[in-house]
């Protein structure tokens, strides 16, 4: 008790002393202080990096610059980072994506502001993609994906319950998230009625196959195994597969069934442009800028506008255009924010044991 | 060489085991060199297809050429001082009759055995109090941190390995303790000196967590990359990267040889350097 | 005016004492940079959620805790036995070398450190696919008629896992061996004691500190082991890395994170303490 309120003394002790370095360090970077600000010099947001940035910059990063004469940082956006300069009240990033079910364990620890709905037009959402402290920017899905040299046409598992009734090799991701909601689909329960998950009954699902699973742990790892028949059939991201299909490489995939995953942008709590923060985040949420990135990658856009500008041959591909949405499900990522920690420990028990 | 081992051992059984050994340890890399001239979108051995085109994509891309820089500007200082700290700790507990000696031993391997992620979220405030977010210093004293415990184990060894009595007995004939270092100790000590620096470097190299916690946001460094694509799809040119780095490996390694062998019969022309000649027979 | 044998022994002691010194710019530097940020985190063990054991209950508990922390330290001592017993005959060949040839060989057994760990495990992956250059070479030589499965599983993790650590294995043996006179072979060679007992007796005692520090070297790195064995372990394969990275990068349970780290570096602090107490006993006879 006695350390913890010291600790907290003096930690205001030094933010007041330190506070010209931390400046000079960090935020110094990013913006004039708040004398002279009409708009911030530059704008910082972090990313997953990848093609995902290289998507981002050509949808918002670019058009958003064009727009308000704010050029963007970007940089890695490394979860226990954010919690970290939030704690230390050293924010260095403006907007940050971060995948929805660790935006929604951000929330519930405090580390994020509350997104400004006054700015961000919540009305042309999808539905489900609108939280207190995170917005869902696009929609990716985890899903059926077969090698079309080992499955023979036809013959590839149109739902989980085939997925589990398959007779090869077949791939999983070795985390609970996921995974355990397929497995729990595989066992017949209904896709929507998926929550709370029954963790005992996910994990004696993944008992029946235990023996022909191959465990993959890294989005690069399952394109891998299923372009060079490791496995035969997988459960995989439609951004992992849809880009050697497209390239030539003997896979496929549906989206039947599919457990839709999401990215999300929010604000840390102390970022130094919050106006700027919600206006961009608006402005990525418009519907033009998502089409442009729902072009460049296979991840649906949660503007409902946005899909009208798309043609008929990249709906298909998108996990949230009406058709797909219909035949697949949101994973619950309040749910994974609060039994994480006990669903995890289990999975990891049981995976070991 | 008659006198050691050798000469009994069936040399025939050595030489196999030793080009075994040696095909095992390049393996990967003779594999990682084809497949980055792959005509494909995505790793593939052997690769199908001939193109340049991964290596032109390296040429335009200045990410991969400034993360290439950064890693090479945060790992040679970071080595550095490992180098500086990691032996003087290794010469104060192995030739200073310290009282804690075992203890001290622990203490200084201990970063090593705390994951680095863990490191990063300790470090992380304490960087921030002492204003050293600044560029790349945070982070060079972070791997310089983790890097200290390989100089220091690697010197140690290297110390243990001869009796002290050499540098008492320099020392007895009057030599001054820097003297008595420069040319007793430390020509016995270089090898471990230099292995324990291209191990800290290698570790700075290919590390990760502290670098991302430790620069500023637009930093990137190849770990970062490469760990990008490894969540979202590897393409060959991680192995044209690899490539490149293996060939100024290689490059930089052999004008070392060279320019080590011309300073090396140098020394051996100087009296001094007659120790390290006595200590290998 | 001292005698000559007294100031030798001045000399002494200020030569240990003065070495003694140098110890403080290295230790003010681990304060700082490691002891400080250290005791921040085991402070946040105690402290986060709430104040309290409840973290270290957890990992003495009946999850998966304990059970990670202990293949963890399991595959760390494989691997460093493994390292052992490739590195020491290849270190006792390269050290007998001189001049180029040494260079050649130091240059071959260091260039796998520039090689991302990252990228020589999907190198691995593709070597040891059931479509991989392993298999098709099994097959071309008639030794197997069907592609065998290598992944994930135990030769391909523990192949990869000695191919990264060996250098830190074999550094230290060559720099060790290196410095052994070999004047006290060739007189053992006189005394006329057979080859074995020239390399018992003589030699491999000799090059204990060496092989002391580079079973350090690599068992306390292994620990570290991250992406080679989540790439190409089982599902048994969990090491205390990659829990710890989860815990503390994906689901922000700072506490728990830091209490595992801080079991993992208690539990192998007094391994090693253990182990240098073994070494000790052992290496510093004949050397001293």
């Amino acid at each position: 008790m006695t350390s913890s309120k010291r600790g907290r003394a003096t930690r205001i002790d030094r933010r007041t002393l330190i506070k010209s370095a931390a400046a000079v360090a960090a935020v110094g970077m990013v913006a004039k202080p708040n004398l002279i600000r009409a708009k911030p010099a530059q704008m910082v947001i972090s990313t997953g990096g990848g093609a995902l940035d290289d998507a981002y910059k050509a949808a918002y990063f670019g058009p958003w610059t064009t727009k308000t004469g704010i050029p963007i940082t970007t940089g890695p956006n490394t979860g226990a980072k954010l919690k970290a300069m939030v704690e230390q009240k050293a924010v260095e990033w403006d907007v940050s994506q971060q995948p929805a079910e660790l935006a929604a364990t951000m929330a519930k620890q405090g580390l994020l502001e509350p997104l400004d709905y006054s700015i961000i037009d919540k009305s042309k959402l999808i539905k489900g993609v609108a939280f207190d402290h995170f917005v869902m920017c696009d929609i990716a899905a985890y899903h059926i994906a077969w090698n079309t040299k080992l499955v023979k046409a036809g013959s590839e598992p149109k739902d989980w319950p085939a997925f589990w009734a398959y007779s090869g090799r077949r791939g999983l991701w070795k985390r609970p998230y996921q995974t355990m909601e397929v497995a729990l689909m595989g066992d017949g329960v209904d896709k929507d009625k998926l929550y709370p998950l029954d963790i005992d009954r996910a994990l004696k699902s993944l008992a029946k196959i235990k023996s022909n699973i191959y465990w993959w742990e890294r989005g690069a790892q399952v394109a891998q195994i299923l372009i060079d028949g490791e496995v035969e059939i997988t459960a995989a991201w439609n951004g992992r597969i849809a880009d050697p299909k497209k390239s030539g490489a003997p896979v496929d995939f549906h989206l039947n069934e599919a457990l839709l995953v999401a990215d999300a942008f929010v604000v840390p709590k102390g970022a130094p442009n919050k106006k700027e923060s919600m206006e961009f985040i608006a402005f990525a949420l418009s519907a033009e800028p998502q089409s442009v990135f729902a072009q460049r990658l296979p991840y649906g856009p949660v503007n409902g506008d946005a899909l009208k500008l798309l043609s008929k041959e990249t709906l298909a591909t998108l996990p949230s255009a009406e058709e797909n949405l219909k035949r697949s499900t949101f994973l619950d990522v309040n749910w994974w924010a609060d039994n994480g920690e006990r669903a995890e420990s289990a999975f990891n028990k049981w995976i070991t044991g | 060489m008659s006198g050691t081992l050798g000469n009994r051992i069936p040399s025939y059984a050595l030489a196999a085991f030793v080009t075994l050994f040696f095909a095992y340890l390049l393996l990967p890399s003779l594999i990682i060199v084809p497949m980055s001239f792959s005509g494909q979108s995505f790793l593939s051995f052997p690769p199908s297809g001939f193109s340049l085109r991964w290596y032109q994509g390296l040429a335009a891309d200045i990410v991969w050429r400034s993360a290439a820089a950064n890693s090479f500007l945060i790992g040679i200082p970071a080595a550095f001082i490992a180098v500086v700290l990691g032996t003087l700790s290794a010469l104060a507990v192995e030739r200073g009759a310290l009282r804690w000696s075992m203890t001290a031993m622990a203490l200084i391997v201990a970063p090593m055995m705390l994951p680095h992620v863990i490191l990063a979220i300790g470090l992380y405030p304490v960087m921030l109090d002492l204003g050293l977010l600044r560029g790349y210093l945070g982070v060079i004293i972070g791997h310089a941190v983790v890097g200290l415990p390989l100089v220091f184990v690697s010197v140690s060894a290297a110390l243990r390995s001869y009796s002290p009595a050499l540098e008492l007995a320099a020392m007895t004939c009057g030599a001054s303790p820097l003297r008595c270092f420069l040319h007793v100790t430390f020509p016995m000590i270089r090898m471990g000196i230099a292995g324990g620096g291209i191990l800290a470097f290698a570790a700075s190299f290919d590390e990760l967590m502290l670098a991302l916690f430790l620069t500023g946001t637009g930093t990137r460094t190849l770990p970062r990359l490469i760990w990008e694509q490894l969540n979202d799809f590897l393409t060959p040119i991680v192995a044209a990267v690899a490539t490149l780095i293996f060939a100024f490996s290689l490059l930089l390694l052999a004008m070392l040889a060279v320019f080590g062998r011309a300073t090396r019969s140098m020394q051996a022309s100087l009296p001094l350097a007659s120790a390290e000649a006595s200590a290998h027979g | 005016m001292a005698l000559p044998g007294e100031a030798a022994g001045r000399r002494v002691w200020t030569f240990q004492r003065g070495n003694a010194l140098l110890l403080l710019p290295p230790g003010l530097f681990l304060i700082v940079f490691f002891f400080w940020p250290l005791l921040r985190v085991v402070v946040r063990s105690f402290v986060e959620p709430q104040l309290g054991l409840e973290n270290y209950a957890t990992v003495f508990g009946a999850g998966p805790y304990l059970r990670v922390l202990w293949t963890t330290i399991e595959v760390a001592g494989l691997v460093t036995l493994l390292c052992l017993l490739l590195a020491y005959p290849l270190a006792y060949f390269v050290s007998r070398a001189h001049g180029r040839r040494l260079k050649l060989l130091m240059i071959f057994v260091l260039v796998p450190l520039w090689t991302s760990v990252v990228i020589r495990s999907f190198g691995w992956m593709i070597v040891f696919q059931r479509q991989g250059v392993l298999n098709e070479a099994l097959q071309s030589l008639g030794l197997t008629e069907a592609p065998v499965t290598f992944l994930p599983g135990p030769l391909a993790v523990y192949v990869g896992m000695v191919h990264i650590m060996l250098p830190f294995m074999i550094l230290p043996l060559v720099a060790s061996m290196r410095g052994i006179d070999r004047t006290l072979l060739r007189a053992a060679d006189v005394l006329g004691a057979p080859p074995y007992r020239r390399f018992l007796e003589v030699f491999l005692p000799l090059s204990l500190p060496g092989v002391s520090a580079g079973v350090a070297l690599v068992f306390m790195t292994s620990l570290g082991f991250f992406i080679t064995p989540a790439l190409l372990g089982g599902p048994r394969m969990l090491m205390a890395a990659v829990l710890i990275e989860e815990k503390a990068n994906v689901q922000l349970d700072w506490g728990l994170a830091c209490a595992l780290a801080t079991t993992l570096l208690l539990i192998t602090t007094a391994i090693y303490l253990l182990y240098l107490k073994l070494m000790r006993r052992d290496a510093s006879l004949p050397v001293r």
